[in-house]
């Protein structure tokens, strides 16, 4: 937490943030002007590679060999539809399992490559939407998924993934729609938990938390259901204020799935909030060396600073080159990250507004509304505040966090 | 499709963490062309590398210097064929040599340079195509360099070509760009909208309180809007040049409550005429601040130096244009509300009252912290 500063306070904040930056911008620079070198032996061992990459090379392989075997002549001779179904299916699955950004790409060009004149399962397509959404191409993963209810409308999952894509992106009204549609196809605990997302960040939150919990307690759930309806409940709890109840249901759900990085992150980000960083630290450490966890990382030095322990220079290396390699993408890049490394790190507010503006254009959940605030905050840039007032206004968005950041000027 | 479906209900529930999971799969391309002879280098990730043509020929999941070595004739022919240079009719030559590793944020890459001959003149075209086919997710940064001018471009699956044409490297892609933030700016600044509102109805109310026929009032109403926007627009661009520059530097707060206080003023003009006819001086004046609150929104984007000059006129004629769509939106709105004269009252007060109190509320606010509502 930090509060607006008195003029030795900003100087000190200003000399720890230029330290950091030039340790940054020293270790960059020995990074970046590092030589390419090429290796003495023949046996230097570059990289082991991942098991996602391992399984992407085998499936393209596979790929390329279907198509000499099938026809060499014939370039569009390549998967059956039935192979490149199977192929999609297991590269989606590989993706969600690792977490891997390149496995998600391979998902996508399998089903770039489905013939054109045969119609796409219904499978594929939700397949399709999930990834689109997961490159935060929201509208595009929706337009898959009207397909799919145009054909068959009492589609569970294309409903579930479309209520989520709409609440990501603001559009209540859709949810509600959605969650109806849910209701009307009998799926009582999946149409609760859709319900209640809605109602918890649109005025009704206390309900919201009641009706989940009684459902917890109430009805028989399997683990997918429960580790839904906990995270519903813990996220709710968080917004409410209710810290006890937040924590407890974290904890359950991370008890139930330990390596949930969604969930850890979420725990840690609650802990920093409630001025408990060693708590936090505890759950970041194994994240500490992880490139593909740049959120764990950029938490984890908040986390270290708010715990006044010494961070290490090449995690802040680590993180401010693959800031520099994301910032090249332009248009492209992750704004929230961007928003969060400039916000608590880099410490230029300006910037952070910026990035943070662009993100809640794309997606508007509370953590998002509460990066933007955040960031508007600690740049005072009023109108920007405003703008998130308006948001709550018209919303009706209960969020303990955003009141603190807007009422007492405070950075959360 | 059980295990699918609880993909499917995962992914919805934890994207913001697999958004957060970002491309450690980029490329990076650096290419100068100096009177058609070509140089730069190409770095891949060894990780790609497997995925695009296969490294691990003992599929030990470890991949050696060795196996790379091995590969290069296959690496140089893969780049060959997916990166391909043209210079007015003429295909280029483009070579690879000099394997070498560098370790870099997303893993260890493969480096090579690039070298070749293109003609000496005519458009360069570009099409950059590795590994699209087998990972949609990754992206092509190249720095591209033609007989001294330079620009950085993103290749990905929809944007694979990319054809250079003298002058319009630098100049032209950034200026349209920033007429559209100019123009989205101005859009979203609601102060600017509200001090033009309030500007424009002063302007309008001053000639039907000093003019008796209609014409007259049309004729001086429409003159006097002309002065005060072209006014506003000048000295707004002085200062947004000036700013932008550096030259000049304000700090934004002060800026910003300079800005709620013209809002608050010229509401006030709205009941009672404190400007009388000076209109277009006051626009000016007030036009000088707001041209230093365009200069704060301009700085936060960052703009490459390179590409300073296009971005700074784009943007300015983009809140030229935005400003101009809004004028010419609220003219027939505010000729009809002022058309009878119980209309005209009610408007007078409500609207002078209106503006004159989020003006406050904002200066209270930016300049003292006081938040009201």
């Amino acid at each position: 937490m930090m509060k607006k500063t008195t003029t030795d306070e900003s100087k000190k904040l200003l000399l720890f943030q230029t330290v950091i930056l030039l340790v940054i911008f020293i270790v960059f620079l020995s990074e970046t002007r590092a030589d390419s070198f090429v290796p003495q032996s023949d046996d230097q061992v570059l990289l082991t590679l991942s098991p996602a990459v391992t399984a992407i090379a085998r499936s393209v392989r596979a790929q390329e060999r279907s198509l000499e075997s099938n026809n060499a002549g014939n370039a569009a001779t390549q998967y059956s539809s039935r192979e490149l179904a199977a192929a999609i299916s297991e590269a989606y699955t590989l993706a969600t399992r690792n977490n891997d950004p390149r496995a998600f790409g391979h998902t996508l060009s399998l089903i770039n490559a489905w013939p054109q004149q045969q119609p796409k399962p219904a499978m594929v397509r939700l397949i399709h939407a999930s990834v689109l959404q997961h490159s935060h191409e929201f509208m595009a993963a929706l337009q898959q998924l009207d397909t799919v209810l145009s054909n068959d409308p009492a589609n569970l999952q294309a409903r579930l993934i479309y209520s989520q894509v709409s609440l990501v992106i603001g559009d209540y009204e859709a949810v509600a729609q959605q969650c109806q549609a849910i209701e009307a196809a009998g799926v009582q605990i999946y149409a609760l938990n859709c319900g209640a997302q809605l109602q918890s960040i649109t005025g009704n939150a206390e309900f919201a938390l009641s009706a989940v919990e009684e459902t917890l307690l109430a009805r028989p759930t399997n683990a997918t259901q429960q580790i839904e309806l906990l995270l519903n409940a813990a996220t709710t709890a968080e917004r409410l204020g209710f810290a006890d109840r937040a924590e407890r249901y974290y904890r359950r759900v991370l008890s139930m799935n330990p390596q949930s990085l969604f969930t850890t992150l979420r725990l840690s980000a609650f802990l920093l909030h409630q001025s408990r960083p060693e708590a936090a630290i505890e759950l970041l450490r194994p994240y500490a060396n992880s490139a593909n966890d740049l959120e764990a990382q950029i938490l984890l030095v908040r986390a270290l600073q708010g715990a006044g322990m010494p961070v290490n220079a090449e995690l802040l290396a680590s993180i401010g080159a693959e800031i520099e390699s994301l910032q090249r993408l332009g248009d492209e890049a992750p704004h929230k990250l961007l928003a969060q490394y400039q916000l608590y790190i880099a410490e230029d507010f300006a910037t952070a507004v910026r990035s943070a503006t662009l993100n809640w254009k794309l997606q508007k959940e509370p953590g998002d509304t509460l990066l933007l605030a955040s960031a508007a905050v600690a740049s005072e840039q009023s109108q920007t505040q405003e703008q998130v007032r308006a948001w709550i206004t018209k919303t009706g968005l209960q969020d303990a966090r955003i009141q603190t950041v807007l009422s007492a000027q405070e950075v959360l | 499709m059980t295990r699918l479906f609880k993909s499917l209900v995962t992914i919805c529930l934890c994207w913001p963490v697999l958004v957060a999971a970002h491309s450690l799969n980029d490329s990076f391309f650096d290419l100068q062309l100096n009177e058609g002879a070509v140089s730069g280098s190409l770095q891949v990730a060894i990780s790609d590398l497997e995925i695009a043509i296969g490294l691990d020929n003992n599929q030990d999941t470890q991949i050696t210097w060795g196996e790379i070595r091995r590969a290069s004739p296959a690496i140089a022919g893969y780049v060959n064929s997916r990166i391909e240079l043209s210079r007015g009719d003429q295909v280029c030559t483009l070579s690879t040599n000099d394997l070498a590793i560098e370790q870099l944020s997303g893993g260890p890459y493969v480096t090579m340079g690039l070298f070749g001959q293109c003609a000496e003149s005519g458009a360069l075209s570009l099409d950059y195509g590795l590994l699209f086919d087998v990972d949609n997710s990754h992206r092509g940064i190249a720095a591209i360099s033609v007989d001294g001018e330079s620009a950085t471009r993103l290749f990905s699956p929809a944007n694979q070509s990319l054809t250079l044409d003298g002058g319009s490297l630098s100049f032209w892609t950034p200026l349209i760009s920033f007429i559209g933030e100019g123009i989205w700016h101005i859009w979203i600044g609601i102060d600017h909208i509200l001090f033009l509102l309030a500007m424009l109805l002063g302007v309008v109310l001053h000639t039907h309180r000093t003019r008796t026929t209609s014409t007259a009032i049309w004729t001086e109403t429409g003159w006097s809007i002309v002065k005060m926007v072209t006014a506003f627009t000048l000295a707004h661009s002085i200062t947004l040049i000036l700013a932008s520059l550096r030259i000049v530097e304000l700090p934004a707060q002060l800026v910003e409550t300079a800005i709620a206080l013209s809002v608050v003023v010229s509401a006030v003009n709205i009941l009672i005429p404190i400007f009388g006819r000076h209109h277009w001086p006051v626009a000016f004046a007030f036009g000088l601040v707001h041209g230093f609150g365009f200069a704060n929104v301009l700085g936060d984007l960052n703009l490459a130096t390179g590409q300073f000059v296009a971005s700074l006129l784009g943007f300015n004629i983009g809140v030229e244009i935005g400003q101009l769509v809004i004028v010419l939106g609220l003219i027939p709105i505010l000729a009809l509300l002022i058309h009878w004269q119980w209309s005209r009252r009610l408007t007078t007060v409500l609207s002078a009252l209106a503006i004159a109190q989020v003006g406050m509320l904002w200066f209270l606010d930016r300049g003292f912290g006081v938040t009201v509502l």
